[in-house]
């Protein structure tokens, strides 16, 4: 294996180690914080239908306030995981670019993120 | 609805199937949420969320472990997240009985190929030659054995009809909230001539994007009901990791071959259902 595909391995197993830890993590701490102060796991509010993008921003919204902190907590986990994948195809696109100027593998990883940036922000 | 605990128990028991199995913690996950009464679109929603989880966390350890042909993975993604999107269509258009005779049938063709793929081991030898547009894409690889001690090099083949199976291993997973790593596997395994080790790795890289095309679908439906998604997110990732972890200490393959059959009956019973 080449020394610059060891390179994309390196962003690749970043983006996805990082991802899942914080994801976790949030979501564990919104659960441990919900049974301290409800002493129940549930309910959680509804996500009505909205897209990534719209939850993101009702996430964002409700930052830290009151009632919806072990929420915001958890659901910015969900978020957080569900970036994950999309990150990683993101900086492989911009590494196949940017760095191997392999203009194939570009225009390939483009069509995945233009699919997932139409239905992930747009449907 | 199931309360937090029970779905978070039977998460974890569907993550350790799923790990033993290699069938992935959706095969299980699914039918079980059915069979304690929750609405088969709202278990298949959660169940692609969580496939995401399961995706990052095995994914990541292959790429470290150099196991992962990143280029072959990212080829095959340009059909699978176009696959899911419409598999998850189909799921929102379909009739709950349709999916439960889909997801049984699906259950039982993987865990048979599954038994088929033990017994007979079906695995294609490495090939030295490719095809023009898989030498094209450049998809040749390589990774270090530990076992046999040495370098593999590989050059991957017939690309196009990998891609076309691909779309539909990608709707099969958007349809029914799974990672359908048994034929994402097969195809590259069989078709394309991929070492079982790289298959078995670069699939797990392409269900998550897979997953997270199928997951955005469900969510724009409002399927994705949190109280239940986040226990099994959860769940499946403990599930997982212990099965994971147990999985090296178990080499004798009879072993997993009951768990295999044990899915395979969860299918049967599956089929049945649909058939009030």
């Amino acid at each position: 294996m080449t020394r610059r595909s060891l390179d994309l391995n390196r962003v690749v197993w970043s983006i996805l180690l990082v991802g899942l830890i914080v994801s976790i993590a949030l979501i564990t701490a919104g659960l441990i914080w919900l049974l301290l102060t409800a002493g129940t796991f549930e309910p959680l509010p509804a996500i009505t239908a909205i897209n990534l993008l719209e939850f993101v921003v009702y996430v964002a919204g409700n930052a830290g306030t009151g009632e919806t902190g072990p929420a915001f907590l958890i659901y910015s986990g969900i978020a957080v995981l569900l970036f994950t994948p999309f990150a990683r195809v993101l900086a492989s696109t911009l590494y196949f670019a940017l760095k191997e100027h392999n203009w194939k593998f570009t225009c390939i990883t483009g069509f995945v993120l233009t699919v997932l940036m139409v239905i992930l922000f747009l449907v | 609805m199931v309360s937090f605990e029970i779905v978070f128990l039977v998460a974890i028991v569907a993550g350790f199937f799923g790990a033993m199995t290699g069938l992935g913690g959706g095969t299980v996950i699914v039918p079980v949420l059915t069979f304690l009464g929750v609405d088969i679109k709202m278990a298949i929603a959660a169940s692609m969320v969580s496939v995401v989880a399961t995706s990052c966390s095995a994914a990541a350890m292959y790429v470290r472990q150099g196991l992962v042909n990143l280029k072959v993975g990212m080829y095959l993604e340009m059909f699978t997240v176009v696959g899911a999107v419409i598999g998850a269509s189909i799921t929102l258009a379909s009739g709950s009985q349709f999916l439960f005779v889909a997801f049984g049938a699906v259950l039982i063709v993987a865990g048979i190929s599954l038994i088929i793929k033990q017994r007979l081991s079906l695995e294609s030898p490495a090939r030295d030659r490719q095809d023009r547009f898989s030498r094209w894409l450049g998809l040749a690889g390589s990774y270090d054995d530990r076992a046999e001690g040495r370098r593999i090099i590989y050059y991957p083949t017939r690309a196009g009809l990998g891609g076309a199976l691909m779309l539909i291993a990608g709707m099969i997973a958007g349809l029914l909230g799974i990672g359908a790593g048994a034929f994402k596997v097969m195809v590259q395994d069989l078709i394309m001539g991929l070492p079982t080790k790289v298959s078995t790795s670069t699939s797990n890289m392409i269900i998550g994007v897979t997953a997270l095309a199928g997951t955005s679908v469900y969510l724009s439906a409002g399927l994705v009901e949190p109280n239940l998604a986040v226990p099994v997110i959860l769940g499946v990732v403990v599930g997982a990791f212990i099965g994971t972890l147990l999985l090296v200490r178990i080499p004798n393959e009879t072993i997993r071959s009951y768990f295999v059959v044990v899915v395979i009956l969860i299918g049967v019973v599956m089929i049945v259902q649909g058939f009030p």
